[in-house]
């Protein structure tokens, strides 16, 4: 397929951090609707195949495209940058932060109101990941090498957000 | 039919229409549905009875009987009698241990169950094609018609294994598969047509065994699927068994149940049941050998029973919920399918749970094989006029064996199938050639809590340094929700490289030996069929290619492109005066091979149409 190099062109959207949702989604039903195998039902073998190849791809897009660390991740990776698999994270301030808020999350189990908690705990979580999310597209933006790497800094940052809420998650499930 | 329905998906070709089917094959109940003039509906047995009973009983001198008439067996012949095969389907031996069934099992060669019965040892896919087949047979009669295709429901829940065996048990009914789909998205699709609804909902299915609960968005004829969870192993048959457990507790009675016995507790749990979701209280008799007690039971200590059962369901109802990045209140509508959502106690925790009473208005036995009919009308090609798509997920995540027995997950449940994922290992010994790939399903991290689907070697690695081999293991989930496995090393020129399809345990072998038992009889009708539909096909192939070149034959082909089909064309005519199967086939393969190009032209030039995001209707009349 012609645009596969490029998830923000399949979509026709311009490439960037900020993006509109709703035509992501509109954009991602329209191709589907044409591309997907429920289309080539009666359709030889060659063309299943070339169905099935593209809506695995669409899918894949717009997957990445609509989970913030992803896509963030994914302009990295066409900025020409990757994001280092097992790099752990050299700042203290951080760390000592993430160790709070674990330490707060193990204190949630035995606590009297073990569901206000977690809300607060949650919404925690959620403003320090869109703080990071803000800085994210200042670094990308000003594009140069060394913003970049800050940039890269801010999604290994995303990343252990994202693994906290999956395991705030977890813990909601065991409480109730 | 393709070609056609790439560029122009509102104006097929001419057809006559086809006949394809829903089928939702259930625990305890099973149906057949076709869509008459735009409307689904249910086919019934000649007593006007819509539910076919899944229950087949296994005949000593050979053959089968299924539905009410083998049910009246249940207790006459307990052990050649069997219900609930869909519990079995698909399960390997150990992970029936736990689950008590009232047959003889033993083990086939692959680890699947196999239920000894009079006439043998019998495999729950081959009992559960028995009611498939029933099933067609009802079809063909009522429609006068032979069915073409068909749309078979699973519970969304179904692992890899379990779909897998559902596809087998098809195919040696000799049914055409269309395809699997989820059981909660028939009924949405089901609910959405119906009432033209829009926006988010909630399809709570508590079935006789199976508990789905999938939430979906419906915009514009797109039914996607956003989060799906469940139990495959809950269900109204958990009810009959608490409350056999609640008699036999009141009864005292403490020997060892005959199969007569358990059977007639179970039957009398399942009636006293039904019987309390209408009325408050019940009087039960139990009098079967010497087990006898009298008693009555209230709707409360009913509902205490089931309590533990219900809370289960709604704690994967919030899961389900938050996956889908909603909260209960966002929910628009919640629909209720499974003859289970019967029991009042459930109707009031789901709407205490998403806080507005269930829509009401399809029969909840009957609304998932009627979504399954819409869909089979749909596949097949008689309503291509409209624009109705379903979006589902694969349920459980995916993922492979890394070190210290941990799974690594490589495709994520709820991602929208058909997917494809790729992630890349490494050797860990120097001058290692092989590498040992076990592919895994489930959510934990711990490879001996997931099910293991498949395990296989790559070989002919070259010999590096630990660390240098790249090995690509690729997943590969088509739009049934079925996987295949593939690793390849990708570091040097040498590729060596492995294709998996995992089973459930049945060997190809086995498949191959249920199938020649059942088409045995039917071989020479069978050679006439085939030239038959491919025939048809091929003149489909025609119509198609010849309707898609005068569109954009002009606009998209060079005159040597136009005459390479034109000659692949030619023979292909030429092959259908010939009247041998063969001989079409190979044409038919080679007019598709000639004419690929083209195809791949017209999809990627709507792709740029659908980017444009307008329609071709308008762009075609522009």
């Amino acid at each position: 397929m012609t645009n596969s190099d490029n998830y923000f062109e399949l979509f026709g959207l311009e490439p960037g951090f900020e993006l509109d949702q709703s035509q992501l989604l509109s954009q991602y039903r329209n191709l589907q609707k044409e591309l997907h195998p429920d289309r080539f039902v009666q359709a030889d073998d060659h063309q299943k195949l070339i169905s099935v190849q593209n809506t695995a791809l669409v899918n894949e897009a717009y997957q990445t495209l609509k989970v913030d660390t992803s896509r963030a991740e994914y302009l990295l990776l066409q900025a020409g940058t990757e994001i280092p698999q097992d790099r752990t994270i050299q700042e203290p301030e951080f760390l000592i932060s993430q160790m709070e808020l674990r330490e707060n999350m193990a204190e949630i189990e035995g606590s009297s109101a073990p569901e206000a908690r977690l809300d607060q705990l949650r919404s925690e979580v959620e403003q320090s990941g869109s703080d990071i999310k803000q800085e994210f597209v200042q670094h990308w933006q000003k594009g140069c090498e060394a913003e970049l790497k800050l940039a890269v800094l801010c999604v290994q940052k995303l990343k252990f957000y994202d693994k906290l809420s999956v395991e705030l998650d977890h813990l909601e499930e065991q409480l109730f | 039919m393709a070609l056609l329905q790439i560029s122009e998906p509102g104006q097929p070709v001419e057809h006559e229409h086809r006949i394809a089917v829903g089928i939702d094959l259930g625990t305890t109940h099973s149906l057949v549905a076709i869509v008459v003039d735009g409307e689904p509906r249910t086919l019934s047995d000649s007593e006007d009875r819509p539910l076919l009973p899944s229950v087949v009983h296994v005949l000593a001198e050979g053959g089968f009987e299924v539905g009410y008439q083998a049910q009246s067996k249940l207790i006459s012949d307990p052990l050649n009698t069997i219900s609930s095969v869909k519990r079995l389907l698909g399960k390997n031996i150990a992970e029936l241990q736990d689950q008590p069934t009232p047959y003889q099992l033993s083990a086939s060669e692959g680890g699947s169950p196999l239920i000894r019965t009079a006439a043998g040892d019998k495999s729950p896919v081959e009992i559960s094609a028995e009611i498939l087949r029933q099933l067609n047979i009802r079809a063909g009669k009522s429609l006068g018609e032979k069915v073409e295709g068909a749309v078979i429901t699973v519970p969304a829940y179904f692992d890899d294994a379990q779909r897998q065996a559902t596809k087998d048990a098809a195919k040696i009914a000799g049914i055409p598969l269309l395809r699997l789909l989820n059981e909660p998205t028939a009924a949405a699709v089901a609910y959405g047509l119906d009432q033209g609804a829009e926006g988010v909902i909630a399809v709570y299915d508590l079935g006789g065994g199976t508990f789905d609960i999938s939430i979906l968005s419906l915009e514009k004829g797109v039914f996607q699927v956003l989060s799906t969870g469940g139990d495959s192993a809950l269900g109204g048959d958990d009810f009959d068994q608490v409350l056999s457990q609640w008699i036999l507790q009141q009864s005292g009675y403490d020997k060892p149940l005959t199969p007569q016995q358990s059977n007639t507790l179970l039957q009398l749990s399942r009636s006293t049941k039904e019987q309390i979701s209408e009325q408050a209280e019940v009087t039960i008799e139990l009098s079967v050998e010497s087990l006898q007690w009298q008693g009555t039971l209230n709707r409360e200590q009913f509902d205490g029973l089931i309590e533990p059962l219900i809370k289960r369901t709604l704690r994967a109802t919030r899961k389900a919920v938050r996956d889908a990045g909603m909260t209960a209140e966002q929910i628009q509508d919640v629909v209720l399918v499974g003859g289970s959502t019967r029991v009042p106690a459930v109707r009031t925790a789901v709407e205490e749970f998403f806080g507005q009473s269930p829509k009401e208005g399809i029969d909840p036995d009957r609304v998932v094989a009627l979504g399954a009919a819409i869909q089979a009308d749909t596949l097949i090609g008689n309503r291509s006029g409209d624009e109705m798509l379903l979006l589902d997920v694969n349920p459980l995540s995916l993922g492979i064996e890394i070190m210290g027995g941990m799974v690594e997950k490589i495709v994520p449940r709820n991602s929208t199938i058909p997917i494809n994922r790729a992630q890349e290992f490494t050797t860990y010994k120097d001058g290692q050639t092989a590498m040992a790939i076990h592919v895994l399903q489930g959510e934990r991290e711990m490879v001996k809590d997931c099910r293991s689907l498949a395990r296989f070697e790559l070989r002919g690695i070259p010999p590096m340094t630990a660390g240098a081999a790249k090995i690509q293991v690729s997943f590969k989930v088509d739009a049934d929700g079925l996987l295949s496995v593939f690793a390849r090393e990708t570091s040097t020129s040498v590729e060596s490289s492995v294709e998996v399809k995992p089973s459930y345990g049945l060997s190809e072998n086995e498949i191959t030996g249920m199938l020649q038992d059942s088409f045995a009889h039917a071989e020479a009708d069978k050679q006439a069929r085939s030239l038959r539909e491919v025939e048809v096909e091929a003149s489909g192939l025609l119509d198609t290619l010849d309707a898609a070149l005068k569109v954009d034959g002009d606009t998209l082909l060079d005159s040597t492109e136009q005459q390479t089909i034109a000659e692949a064309v030619g023979a292909l005519k030429q092959a259908l005066n010939s009247r041998d199967a063969k001989k079409v086939t190979s044409a038919m393969e080679f007019l598709n091979h000639q004419s690929a190009g083209f195809a791949q032209k017209r999809m990627d030039h709507s792709i740029r149409v659908a980017l444009a995001g307008r329609d071709l209707d308008e762009i075609e009349s522009n």
